[in-house]
């Protein structure tokens, strides 16, 4: 075999690897509050945003408020961030973070509005 | 709606009717065949523009018995979102891709459909199962037949409308270009098809080349519309989130751009046999799993996007299992067939570059592919996961730089010669790469790896630029690979600068006051402008240095899709762009508010105010903008200059679920009066006096902001329209050169 090939399928292999390696670690799942307590790492909780319970400090840019998962456990989330303007709409609420010290922390917040959306769905 | 639906099933049998024929001439040579089957696709095309005509007529008349018409018109959306509206649902995309196949299908009639009866054969076989799905799905079903509580006959007063997202002029383009790209991918795939069936594996490629630029062509343009139109309305900073909506589309693209090159090696060297078959099976194939993957719900938990589950599972899942089958069945067989010849000799070749840009290209759609099915089968092994975006981002630069080291070599590298020369051109070009990216450096560029693909990027502009400005003086329709090639090379130093260095911040701005911001300029919210259509804006003054301007991004909150909408504004600059994006608005909390009860003539006094209600003022009612009820008061204000008169309309409507209302100044006092409640029928209105507590500071409304300063994006949509024109260059070759 030639030297190019085998340099070939080195480079190829170590583009897998490193392709394989990012994407185990960068898979979230979806879990419910039982197993994101337990998980060292970033997982998604789906749930139910619970009715009056945001608090938000406008000066640190804090969101407060509590949600339910879809076993029914509640608990409570904080978000660095601002509010968005969508919370009082959202029929479902998804954290992305971790639990930590009786509260999920979340790094990322998203809203799911009760819309048929269908933008780009549409087009491909 | 039954003329619709007749002539979709005249168009059905008259495709199946084509389809058997053109299998027949090329079983039997019979001329009569060939005709029946050209008839046939006739009749199909004929079909094919009735069904869009009429779907078109009940768009136009507001035919609201239609489901389709009610789902996405209403009758207040003007013409040119009127014609966009006919690719607003699946029914409609379905019948817009058939609309292209059958010029299509014409083209290949007057070229290659003699000669080679199954491209048109294999090409009807895609047309009879977007047919049939039409036929499951048909955008002219009544409204009753898809809503079982609604009456045989109900004609509703209004439609649903457009999603608001859509009423853009980026997106009246974006959906036909994406999809006249998807469908040209089947001429390719019918091409190759062919060819496997006959075992004639080169003679597909003179054919097929046009094609292929082509859909590359049209998918690209259609991604950088897409994106594009996210950057100036969606207001998250942002032209592509790796979401698997828009994944589905890049993926196909990226197998295309391969296939292309590919073409060119096996026209060239007789290599790639095996792989550009293989390349034109999956570019279809990525196409029909994208629109499983965006059409069927399987994603609906992954996404922000809430995707409408549809009952055309099913269907869409035989589509792709029966095209995936049959193609990789005519490929397994015909595998030891397929001979190529050994073409790439030693390491600097310009056909070695080429395969390593091929291959990270060809790796890059692969790996989309598998991460963006992730929630498909982890659903399999247990709990569905999705991949985070930083996944792809990670992936993307060592692919960038592979992509980068092989465009900038490869037009400086001889066929077949294994020889790196014109070290003139890469010293030259590698110095001036690096003189500018020391400048970069100076300015503040400060990550290794963004400091090295702006290096190879430039690099790649240098080395192509000199190839295009050789090639100009003698055949300027050769530049457009190259052309190409600088255009991404710029485009990706556009996404790095605006990408990795763009800054931000968020900011509270109580009403009326300017707040500075870490930029340096100062902002000020001034108030909400309502819209006619409902559409509010906010506004804002910018002042930068001497200059003020005003920014009115949107703000709204909209029934259609039971949601705040936020639309940015772009302050466009070539060095760089200020993109300023409304979060949300708290409205201000007064301390001390008082109520008081009118009815018609009915006059108060509070304070130094005396308040009369005058009557009622009963607004329009339309879809767009909710109904509003406002309340004609007099309110006289005793100061110490005397009593002014004025009349104010505080104005009371219904949105989002309950009754809203606004709050209007008083002239000259620290009084705001809204309404509280009202009752039409006593002609009775109750009013909320609203003034600080005493010792509290006048509460204001606070708008919270995301400003942010996106560098040298400028540069990215340059790049975008460079790679574009370069292309279509490369198009125009194959018409002047078909034989190179």
């Amino acid at each position: 075999m030639k030297p190019k090939y085998i340099i070939g399928i080195g480079i190829i292999l170590v583009f897998i690897i490193f392709a394989a390696i990012n994407l185990s670690k960068s898979l979230t799942p979806y879990v419910s509050l039982e197993e994101a307590k337990k998980s060292q790492s970033t997982v998604q909780v789906k749930g139910k945003r619970i009715e009056g319970s945001e608090f938000y400090d406008l000066q640190r840019k804090v969101l407060m408020f509590r949600m339910k998962d879809d076993s029914g456990e509640e608990f409570e989330v904080v978000y660095h961030g601002v509010k968005p303007a969508n919370l009082e709409q959202a029929t479902e609420v998804v954290v992305v973070g971790r639990y930590e010290d009786g509260k999920f922390l979340a790094d990322k917040l998203l809203v799911k509005c009760p819309s048929k959306y269908q933008a780009e769905g549409a087009s491909s | 709606m039954i003329s619709g639906i007749l002539s979709i099933s005249l168009a059905f049998i008259a495709a199946a009717v084509s389809t058997a024929a053109y299998w027949l001439y090329y079983q039997e040579k019979d001329e009569r065949f060939l005709r029946l089957a050209n008839t046939g696709f006739s009749f199909m095309g004929i079909g094919v523009i009735i069904a869009s005509a009429l779907l078109y007529f009940n768009i136009f008349t507001h035919n609201f018995q239609l489901n389709y018409v009610y789902s996405y018109t209403s009758s207040q959306l003007s013409t040119y979102y009127l014609i966009s509206t006919f690719w607003a649902g699946q029914e409609g995309t379905f019948l817009l891709w058939l609309v292209f196949a059958t010029v299509y299908g014409m083209i290949l009639i007057s070229t290659v459909t003699r000669q080679k009866p199954l491209v048109m054969f294999y090409f009807m076989l895609v047309n009879l199962f977007l047919l049939l799905i039409l036929m499951k799905k048909s955008p002219f079903a009544y409204i009753w037949h898809t809503h079982a509580e609604v009456p045989v006959g109900f004609t509703p007063a209004d439609g649903a409308g457009l999603n608001p997202l859509l009423e853009n002029p980026w997106m009246i383009i974006h959906p036909p270009v994406m999809f006249i790209g998807y469908s040209a991918t089947a001429v390719g795939f019918a091409m190759a098809l062919n060819a496997m069936t006959i075992r004639d594996f080169y003679g597909w490629i003179r054919d097929a080349r046009p094609w292929v630029i082509f859909s590359t062509l049209m998918l690209g343009a259609g991604i950088i519309l897409g994106g594009y139109w996210s950057y100036v309305t969606l207001g998250w900073g942002g032209y592509w989130a790796w979401d698997p909506v828009e994944n589905a589309s890049l993926v196909p693209w990226l197998f295309t751009a391969v296939l292309l090159h590919g073409l060119i090696i096996q026209q060239r060297q007789r290599g790639l046999v095996r792989t550009n078959l293989f390349l034109a099976g999956m570019s279809f194939i990525a196409v029909l799993w994208g629109s499983f993957l965006t059409r069927s719900g399987v994603l609906g938990d992954f996404s922000v996007h809430s995707f409408a589950e549809t009952d055309l599972n099913l269907y869409l899942v035989a589509f792709v299992t029966f095209f995936a089958g049959l193609f990789l069945y005519l490929f397994f067989k015909t595998f030891r067939y397929m001979e190529g010849n050994k073409f790439a000799e030693g390491l600097f070749s310009r056909e070695t570059f080429i395969l390593i840009g091929m291959l990270t290209l060809l790796f890059t759609g692969i790996i989309v592919f598998i991460a963006t099915s992730s929630p498909i089968y982890t659903r399999l092994l247990g709990q569905p996961s999705n991949v985070s975006t930083s996944f792809y981002n990670t992936i993307s630069q060592p692919v960038a730089i592979f992509l980068l080291l092989s465009m900038a070599l490869a037009p400086l590298l001889a066929w077949r010669v294994a020889r790196l020369r014109e070290w003139n051109v890469i010293l030259v070009s590698a110095g001036l790469a690096l003189v500018i990216t020391v400048v970069a450096v100076l300015l503040g560029m400060n990550q290794p790896m963004s400091v090295l693909l702006t290096f190879l990027a430039l690099f790649t502009i240098f080395t192509n630029g000199w190839v295009i400005f050789r090639y100009l003086r003698k055949v300027p329709v050769k530049a457009g690979a190259y052309l190409a090639h600088a255009g991404l090379a710029f485009m990706i130093i556009g996404i790095i600068t605006s990408s990795w260095y763009d800054t931000s911040e968020k900011v509270t701005l109580p009403a009326g006051e300017f707040v500075r911001t870490r930029f340096g300029y100062e902002v000020e919210f001034v108030n909400f402008v309502r819209k006619p259509d409902g559409k509010d804006r906010v506004k804002l003054l910018v002042k930068q240095g001497n200059r003020v301007y005003e920014a009115e991004p949107q703000f709204y909150y909209s029934d259609y899709t039971k949601s705040y909408m936020i639309s940015p504004h772009v302050q466009v600059g070539l060095k760089k762009d200020i993109y300023i994006s409304p979060i949300s608005f708290m409205p201000a909390k007064f301390g001390n508010s008082r109520k008081i009860s009118l009815t018609h003539g009915e006059t108060q006094t509070i304070d130094n105010l005396i308040i009369t209600f005058n009557r009622f003022i009963v607004g329009e009612h339309s879809t767009s903008a909710p109904m509003t009820v406002k309340a004609e008061l007099t309110v006289s204000v005793t100061g110490e200059d005397g009593a002014h008169e004025y009349t104010l309309q505080p104005a009371m409507w219904y949105e989002n679920g309950k009754l809203q209302s606004d709050r209007v100044d008083i002239p000259g006092t620290p009084y705001k009066v809204q309404i509280e409640s009202l009752d039409a029928s006593s002609h009775r209105v109750n009013l909320v006096l609203h003034a600080p507590a005493p010792g509290q500071q006048e509460p204001r409304d606070i708008l919270a902001i995301e400003v942010s300063e996106k560098p040298l994006i400028s540069v990215l949509w340059i790049g975008s329209i460079l790679l574009l024109l370069g292309i279509a260059v490369s198009l125009l070759d194959r018409n002047v050169h078909p034989e190179e």
